[in-house]
This record gives structure tokens, sequence and C-alpha cells, in this order.
């Protein structure tokens, strides 16, 4: 599957997906036309893994509904599929260790797949000087590698304190990498730039341009679901339905984990913090 | 029922239309789904109250003085003069206003103790608490279709967001009820760069709405022989529409206790568009000025735009767009969308994907029929749009022949 240096990819998408929109699915679609477009990767699976409910995020509903949601979103893909092993874990989990269990998962299934004949894609060999260099840890040529898939504002969570743990950043960014899809009002090059951390490892951060917005924010979508607007074209048509049918994302929904602090803030700080702090974590 | 002071409270009935007397105006409440909804959404509660608490209420208040009803509704503010007759209510609609039989004991001393509304379906009502109880009504609404005209070349779900964008603010204005959405293809002779035949236009939009209850495509327009100004497109679906409305008018029985829809308000049709739309006015030889009054004052337009003041600053700079301001409902998208029929060509050339933002079945079509390429691309290159070269020849009848 090798043959001329491809390396097969496998993009995973963290977050709430509370619901699951078009935006989200377009990421995949983005991420995927970029790394083949550079002729050195083949996107061969794409990931949806929903938060567990542990994250006490504000408005966070139950998880089976949403990843009901991205398995009817993702029906219609051939190639992205949802995972619920960390929306199943009793607690909250770090991203590094969804990576991890993934990167874990995948090297397994490769493994056992290695001994099967493969069908080779013969891709244009491509000869760059300045190319992309895997990082040595995913250099093996007959496993995937791991990728995540994130937008811009996730990447520039890397400094909010007490979000993440330093030594987390270094190994998603170091050993796997990152697929960071710009959304208009965000810089990505510029904060790689202001991060010795995620300077040492700018190599391994993918940064898509989306030259058309596409700004379906999960937020504004359960805005105009309280507001009793129509979300149509914004979410695949069976999701909406699955909204209606169970009444999900209503004022009461909104008010959900109001007053808790988001999980990875008390784990780090210990201490209880302003609600305003999760205002400022990503919107996935 | 309680009332928190100093909000706006909007109640929303269902009610089954109730006889058909016009000289009076009277409110029966039956089977009423009272919600309740404050102006500030978080505090929003609902509510099943019982028809007769509301009842009370109004009967407590009887006196309705004339041209003293106020209507709020979330988002924007406007306030609109209702009288207590049944009339076509207010400013959104100066062409079509119907003539009612006023009461002849109405006037604002008159206690008015019942109440009774036509209505087709919700009809809102909006309870001004910081004037000191006095219930205000809403008449029945308008039926409205909304007309779409464009290249649509491809269909995108941005188009279709307008239609449902669309709905929901004119249906938030208490107003109207859309009855229907018309996508009406440009027809081939437009002479637009990359535009691909109607037929496949048509084809791939009709599968995109395959799955909407009240959008549908019409190929009038794209089967004239000459291309077809916009005005006499609306012309001919208001003439269609109107006849439709009339027909099934007369085939209903009249029964004084049976509800009779279509007793009501005829039908409107408005012109659907993005906000870059008002700005086309401006652009010399594509428009003439009489057809715009027509567009804007006769009909009415709906533009839907994607954030950003532009569209209320062009109709401010048009004396004649801000005459008809009224007939010009602007609606704001909030989530930023900048997909595009000329976006999602571009992608299709290059190979991309334009998955979730076309529909798939609509994307099958593409690659069935392979359109959208580099050569697709260049048609009609060079040639100059056909509106700019047909109205220096054959001038369309003004709506006086």
């Amino acid at each position: 599957m090798e043959a001329h240096g491809v390396t097969p990819v496998v993009l995973l998408a963290c977050g709430s997906f509370n619901p699951v929109t078009n935006m989200h699915l377009r990421m995949f679609e983005l991420a995927r036309d970029h790394l083949e477009d550079t002729g050195q990767y083949r996107v061969v699976k794409g990931i949806i893994s929903p938060v567990g409910d542990g994250y006490k995020k504000k408005g966070l509903i139950e998880a089976c509904h949403r990843l009901e949601m991205a398995r009817l979103a993702t029906e219609s893909s051939a190639w992205i599929a949802v995972d619920s092993w960390e929306s199943l874990q009793p607690e909250w989990v770090e991203t590094a260790k969804v990576v991890r269990h993934h990167f874990e998962k995948l090297t397994a299934e490769q493994e056992s797949f290695d001994d099967t004949d493969t069908v080779k894609y013969t891709k244009k060999r491509r000869i760059e000087e300045n190319c992309f260099e895997a990082s040595s840890h995913q250099k093996r040529r007959d496993g995937p590698q791991l990728l995540l898939l994130c937008g811009a504002d996730v990447l520039e969570s890397f400094g909010i304190p007490n979000l993440w743990k330093q030594e987390d950043i270094a190994e998603i960014v170091g050993r796997y990498g990152l697929v960071c899809i710009t959304r208009s009002s965000n810089d990505p090059h510029k904060f790689i730039h202001q991060s010795d951390m995620l300077w040492k490892y700018r190599r391994n951060i993918h940064v898509v341009h989306e030259w058309v917005t596409n700004d379906i924010s999960a937020t504004h979508v359960r805005r105009a679901l309280r507001r009793g607007r129509s979300v149509r074209y914004l979410l695949s048509d069976a999701v909406v339905r699955y909204i209606q049918q169970y009444d999900l994302y209503s004022v009461e929904s909104e008010q959900k984990n109001a007053n808790v602090v988001l999980a990875p803030l008390q784990r780090y700080t210990g201490a209880s913090k302003e609600v305003t702090a999760a205002a400022a974590t990503p919107d996935a | 029922m309680p009332l928190l002071p100093e909000q706006p409270l909007q109640f929303q009935l269902r009610q089954e239309d109730v006889g058909d007397a016009r000289d009076r105006v009277q409110l029966k409440l039956t089977q009423c789904n009272i919600v309740i909804h404050f102006s500030n959404e978080h505090d929003a509660r609902r509510e099943r109250g019982a028809p007769t608490s509301l009842c009370t209420a109004l009967q407590h208040h009887g006196e309705l003085p004339q041209r003293s009803a106020t209507l709020f509704h979330q988002g924007s503010r406007f306030s609109q003069v209702f009288s207590a007759e049944p009339s076509s209510g207010g400013c959104a609609d100066p062409g079509d206003g119907e003539s009612v039989t006023q009461s002849p004991n109405s006037n604002s001393n008159v206690k008015i103790k019942k109440f009774q509304l036509h209505l087709q379906s919700n009809v809102c009502l909006f309870f001004d608490h910081g004037v000191t109880g006095l219930i205000k009504m809403a008449n029945r609404r308008v039926p409205l279709v909304l007309l779409a005209c464009g290249s649509f070349n491809p269909i995108t779900n941005q188009h279709m967001r307008l239609f449902e964008l669309a709905r929901d603010h004119m249906h938030s204005t208490g107003q109207y009820q859309v009855v229907g959405g018309i996508v009406s293809p440009v027809s081939d002779s437009y002479g637009k760069q990359g535009l691909v035949q109607a037929e496949h236009r048509i084809a791939m939009a009709k599968l995109a709405l395959r799955s909407s209850n009240w959008v549908t495509v019409d190929e009038w327009e794209s089967q004239q022989p000459d291309w077809t100004e916009t005005v006499v497109t609306m012309r001919y679906h208001n003439g269609r529409i109107l006849r439709e409305y009339e027909q099934r008018a007369g085939l209903q029985t009249d029964s004084s206790s049976n509800t009779n829809p279509h007793s009501g308000p005829s039908p409107q049709l408005k012109l659907l568009c993005g906000a870059d739309f008002l700005d086309t006015f401006k652009i010399p030889g594509l428009w003439q000025d009489k057809h715009v009054e027509e567009v804007v004052g006769r009909f009415g337009l709906v533009s839907v735009s994607r954030g950003g003041l532009q569209p209320e600053r062009t109709v401010h700079q048009s004396d004649m767009l801000s005459r008809h301001h009224q007939n010009i409902f602007l609606v704001r998208e909030w989530v930023r969308n900048e997909t595009s029929a000329t976006e999602v060509r571009r992608a299709l050339r290059r190979g991309l994907s334009v998955k979730y933002l076309v529909p798939d079945s609509v994307i099958e079509y593409i690659h069935q029929h392979n359109l959208y390429t580099e050569d697709s691309e260049r048609r009609n290159e060079g040639l100059v749009l056909r509106p700019l070269i047909k109205k220096a020849h054959e001038p369309v009848n003004s709506l006086d022949d």
C-alpha cells in the first residue's frame, strides 16, 4: 500500500458533537482533500469520537443521543464512522488518551491485516526536498498514521490555562499529528509561531485553509432550535428528524451543567472556577 | 396565569376557525396551547394553560380601543398597529389590503367581551404588560408564497436554507403563513458564463427538493423562448396562485358552522433573494425602474443576508427602495456561510469534495453527467448577459397595459 511513499492516514475528531453538524462533516472532507492533494497521503478512515457526559460542558446532552445523531449523519459516508469508546468511559478521558487508544487499536488491526494481500495504489511520486516528515513514532510504513482533526479554535485552546496538560499536547502533536481547519477569525500559523512546543512539531501540524467559510456552530444550531427556528440544511435530514422526535435541545437542556466546572479544569486545578471558563472552551 | 412585570409576553394559540361572521370581532378560544416566551429566552417557560383563564383575562380587559395594538416579536423590534377589525393589519402589505366590513358599533369606548378570530392556523397574541394588561390581537395571517429566481447552477444547501430562514422570519412577524416556495431556474438564454443546460439544473433542483414538503421547482421560466424579466415571472406565478386560490374558495361550501379557511386574505407572492440581489438594482441597464417598482412595491422582497448591515444601508441609500421599505423584509442569517454555487463549481473543477454543501443526490447527478468542468465554466464566455441586450430592443409591457 505504501509502494510510492504514500502514507495511509486515519483522521480522528474529538468533540462534543452537540449536535453533529454539516460543518463537522465538511472538516473531514476538507482535511482529506488537503492531505491527498499533497500526494503523500491517502486518507483511509475518519473517526468521530463524541466526548463522554463526564466532560460536564454546559448544555451537553446525553451521549447516547449524540452518538446516535452522529451515526445518522455518517450513514451516507463511505469512510467516516462513529466510535463510542470515549463516550462510554465512566469519567472524562483526556484527548491524548483517546488518540493513544485509537492508535493502539489501529496498530493491532494492522498487524492482523498485514498478512493479507492488499491492493497497492500507485500514486504519482512526489519528490520534495521540504516534504513533511512523519514523526519517528509513526514512520512505520505498514501502519496508518493517526491525525487529530480539529478546528483552529482547538489549537488555540492549548493556550488556555489548566485545560490541557503540557505533556498531552506534546504527545498529540509530537507523536501523532494534527490537521487543523482554520475558521475565518483564527490565524493558526501565528499561534504555532508563538508556542515553542508547537513550533518544534510544526511539521506535524497540517493547516487547512477553509476558503469558503462554513461556520455552522453547534451553539448556533442549539440556539435556533430553542427558538423554534429551522435548522434544515445545516444538519443532515436524519439528524433533524431525530432531534424533533426526541425533542432535544430546549432551554432546559441548555442549562445542564450550568454551575458545574468543566472536567479538565476540575481535574487539573482541583478547585472550583468560574463557569465562564466553560465559555472559553472550543465549541465542537 | 402568572405574569411577570416589564416583560412583553407572547402567546401562541391554535384555534379552529369558528363561524364566518365578519361584522363583529369576537374571540372564542377553544383548544389553546399557551406558550409563554420572554424576550430574554433564558427565562422562557412552557405552560399549558386552560383556555378559560385566558378568556377570563380577556374579559376583564374587554375594552379594546381601536388602533392600539402593539406587536412584539423576538429579535428585531417593530411596532405595528392593528385595529379591532380584521383588516390587513398594518404596514407590511400596502398593495393587497383587503377591505373588511367594520362593525358599526365599534369605537374606542365600546366594551367588547368576546373576540372571534378567523384563523387559518397559528395566531400570535401579544400581551404587553407594560400597558397595564390590554390584550392586543394579531389578525389573520396572509398566505404567502416565496419565489426564488436564479441560476441554481447548481442548487446548494445554502439555497434551501434561504427558504427555511425566510419562512421562519415571515412567520415570526405574525402576519404571514408561508404556504409554498418556488425555485425557478433561469433559462439558458440568460447567457451567464458557466451556466449548464436548464434540463440539468432543473433535474438537480428536483433531486434536492425531493425531501421538502413545501418547496417545489418550476420550469415555466426556463421553458420560455427568451430570457424572462423577473417581474414577468412574478406576474405569471402571482396570477397562477390567485387563480388556484379563487377556484378553491369557490368550491368551498359555505356553512355557518364549518371552517372556511379560504375566505380570508388572498395569497401573496414575494421574491426571495440573497442580500447581494438588492445591489443589482444599481447595475446600469440590468433593471428597468418601473420593474423594480413593481417587484418591490406591488409584490415585495424577502432578502436574506449573511451578517452585516449592508442590506439596510442599500435600502437606505435608495429613495425608491426606502419608499417601499415596509415591503422589504430583511432576514439576518447569523451563521457565516459563504457557500455559493460558484464555490461549489470551483471545487468540482478541482476534484475536491462538495459533500455536505450540496445534497448527495445532486452530487451523484453531477458525476453521472460530468457537469462542471473547466469547459463548462467557459460556456458563454465573452457573451453579454441577455437582460442587458434585451432591454434595449424589446421593452416589456408595463402593468398599465
